[in-house]
């Protein structure tokens, strides 16, 4: 049974409901979604353009003529870094009693406890124009606790900066693992991009989160109002009826450039709004992932 | 359709003021706090400033709103036929009852006069001596009445000379005229006339004999006249006698009896100033009677001045005593003060006759003067009811509309 996001927000325990949105997500999910790397060979793989050089079997090419990639296992468990938007933007709620940033601290919880029931090591990073909270990744209960109570007392306010704080996170993380970036990605997106970008590079498996409210996909109103940015304080006097139609077509062109230039980096896309039970959204993305991982 | 109160339509200035709240008024907004104002137009009105209106449905229906309700004010009145058959299909009566002291029966006038008051749409009894003033103030309340056929009704004995050709021709032509005779005269009337003084020096009375033949009068000495003390002269001492002779010769013609206690003096040039001087005219008796001094035949020299010195009329004639027309002035003067007529006009005993007043009969016509109409008999209702109406089609424009339901969207993973 999925529980609306606004009865979860409702309940204070972080830890008790990030579990209970676990347990509804991941049953009937056959295998864990996520895989770390492994510094033990698990398999050759013929070689594609683009693979490492050091990791191709040079003796085996001297023994087949053929080029082979050696494939690893790590002996460590997954690395993973929730990176979570904590700017002003996600304070708001719409007409949904929920706001984004409830959504997504209850979005990280879940994440965080998935990962940890995976007994892998997960942190959190929330940031705004700078680096609010960082916990540095490490498995168990005693510090996914730790990590829950970060996320509790985070509250949303400042500007966003998100591409200095992801590159600032990329450079405190030591390994290559799992990034999640739970935002609503109201930045430079050329910037954010460049930052991702890099973390795909790297060698990070990248997730964005795009958290949205419905009211930001049509707007919530059609007489003329003074709008203000929560971040910059910066009014904008509209027309909601004239204005309606240009503001979806801007709104929905921002959101398929985020999925198009995420899958471009190979980078997944997640989109969810506040009004949906958040395990759907987050076991319909599992379910997608773990289907991907076999193929 | 004719409007009851055009003026009204100098309120369509009025249109002028939906266009300029539009052009210049500043739009109440609510204030949003909203993340994604990146991607939101920014609208093109400023604060205040002249721009297009932006609503041209909601300014055109406030513009409608105006207008109809200038419409309304200015009381539209459709004439459509049923109404014009309504307005037939009734009448108002003035009837106007003859209480002159000639009238042998006045309960017979009054019960006629009842009973042509009775089923009609509005009806009104004016009792008076005199019959012109009888029908204008009948004319004046007919105006007055709702839109109806109109007549006057004159209820008399219909007595030669009661009635002018003036009267008649005052009722306008749409009102309607029937005459009722109320008894008849008598064949013979005796009129014992007020005494006269002065004549012969002797106090007179006539006794008037009116038949169907004619009039014959008898006069009759009561006595010695009486020195006409109410009247005095004031003049230049060097023509002091003159005055005198000027006022005998004046009073010798004889004067009606009249109220003692009006005292005139005439004065003429030279004669001594008053001190104070007399002052305008307070009492109406003196008005009256300067009036009809001024109606008084040419050959008084020059127009006498009429003035008022504690009650007492004071007549200064710019001419002297001497002069031959003093005796004329003094006489004027009398009889502008006690105008009672020797033969006392209710006497007659001839009356108008029955053909004379069947040319006078005439219907009332259809009912088209509107002067009568009451602004509540209107049409404006409907026009105030349009108004409500398009106020509350522009309340619902105004409202804010709730945004429609958006379309699910679903998790979507690249």
């Amino acid at each position: 049974m999925n529980l609306a996001p606004e009865a979860l927000a409702a309940i204070g325990d972080l830890e008790l409901v990030s579990k209970r949105v676990v347990d509804g997500t991941i049953s009937g999910l056959h295998r864990s979604p996520f895989h770390g790397y492994s510094a033990e060979f698990s398999q050759y793989r013929h070689y594609r353009p683009g693979d490492d050089l050091k990791y191709i079997d040079w003796k085996l090419f001297a023994r087949t003529d053929r080029l082979y990639t050696k494939q690893f296992r790590e002996t460590t468990n997954l690395q993973c870094q929730i990176a979570l938007d904590a700017s002003a933007s996600m304070a708001y709620s719409g007409r949904a009693r929920v706001t984004k940033f409830q959504y997504a601290r209850l979005l990280a919880g879940s994440l965080a406890h998935l990962v940890s029931r995976q007994a892998d090591a997960v942190g959190l990073v929330a940031y705004a124009d700078a680096i609010k909270q960082y916990l540095p990744s490490r498995g168990g209960q005693v510090h996914l606790r730790a990590l829950l109570l970060a996320l509790g007392r985070t509250e949303p306010a400042g500007e966003t900066d998100a591409a200095a704080a992801l590159s600032r996170t990329l450079d405190l993380l030591k390994r290559r693992g799992l990034l999640f970036v739970i935002s609503d990605l109201y930045d430079e997106r050329e910037a954010v991009e460049r930052a991702l970008m890099r973390a795909a590079h790297i060698g990070h498996d990248v997730v964005i989160f795009h958290v949205l409210s419905r009211d930001e996909v049509e707007l919530p109103f059609r007489d003329e109002v003074e709008l203000e940015d929560p971040e910059t304080g910066r009014l904008v006097l509209s027309n909601g009826a004239a204005a309606g139609r240009a503001y979806r077509a801007a709104i929905s062109a921002f959101l398929e450039r985020w999925r198009t230039r995420t899958a471009t980096y190979g980078i997944d896309y997640v989109r969810l709004f506040t009004d949906m039970p958040l395990e759907t959204g987050l076991r319909a993305y599992l379910r997608r992932r773990a289907a991907g991982v076999a193929s | 359709m004719v409007w009851l109160a055009p003026g009204a339509f100098a309120a369509l200035a009025l249109l002028a003021g939906p266009l300029i709240v539009h052009l210049l008024a500043r739009r109440n907004t609510r204030r949003l706090v909203f993340p994604a104002t990146h991607f939101v137009p920014r609208s093109e009105a400023a604060a205040i400033r002249l721009r297009r209106p932006t609503d041209i449905a909601l300014l055109l229906l406030r513009m409608a709103i105006v207008t109809t309700a200038v419409l309304a004010v200015a009381q539209p009145l459709i004439l459509a036929q049923w109404r014009m058959a309504r307005w037939n299909a009734r009448l108002a009566r003035a009837v106007v009852v003859d209480t002159s002291r000639s009238l042998a029966e006045p309960a017979i006038a009054a019960r006629l006069a009842d009973g042509e008051l009775r089923n009609v749409f509005a009806g009104r009894r004016i009792e008076t001596p005199d019959l012109a003033d009888g029908i204008a103030r009948a004319v004046r309340w007919l105006d007055s009445t709702a839109p109806a056929r109109r007549e006057i009704v004159l209820v008399s004995d219909f007595q030669r000379g009661a009635l002018g050709g003036d009267a008649l021709t005052a009722i306008p032509d749409h009102v309607g005229l029937r005459v009722i005779r109320a008894g008849v005269l008598p064949a013979t009337r005796v009129a014992t006339s007020l005494p006269v003084q002065g004549w012969r020096g002797g106090s007179w009375q006539a006794t008037t004999t009116v038949d169907g033949v004619g009039t014959a009068a008898a006069w009759t000495r009561l006595g010695d006249a009486r020195p006409a003390a109410w009247i005095s002269v004031a003049a230049a001492p060097a023509e002091a006698e003159a005055a005198a002779a000027a006022l005998r010769a004046a009073t010798a013609q004889g004067l009606p009896a009249g109220d003692e206690t009006r005292r005139v003096v005439v004065r003429f040039s030279g004669a001594t100033p008053l001190m104070p001087p007399a002052r305008s005219v307070a009492s109406a008796w003196i008005a009256f009677a300067a009036l009809r001094l001024r109606e008084a035949p040419d050959g008084l020299g020059a127009d006498p001045v009429v003035g008022e010195r504690e009650g007492v009329m004071v007549v200064d004639s710019p001419i002297r005593a001497s002069g031959l027309e003093a005796a004329s002035v003094i006489r004027a003067v009398m009889v502008a003060v006690r105008s009672a007529a020797i033969v006392d006009p209710e006497a007659e005993v001839a009356a108008v006759s029955d053909a004379d007043l069947a040319a006078w009969r005439r219907d009332p016509a259809p009912a088209a003067d509107l002067s009568g109409v009451r602004r509540e008999d209107s049409d404006a209702r409907w026009l105030w009811g349009l108004a409500l109406l398009l106020l509350g089609v522009e309340w619902r424009l105004r409202r804010p509309r709730a945004v429609p339901a958006v379309t699910e969207v679903r998790a979507d993973a690249a």
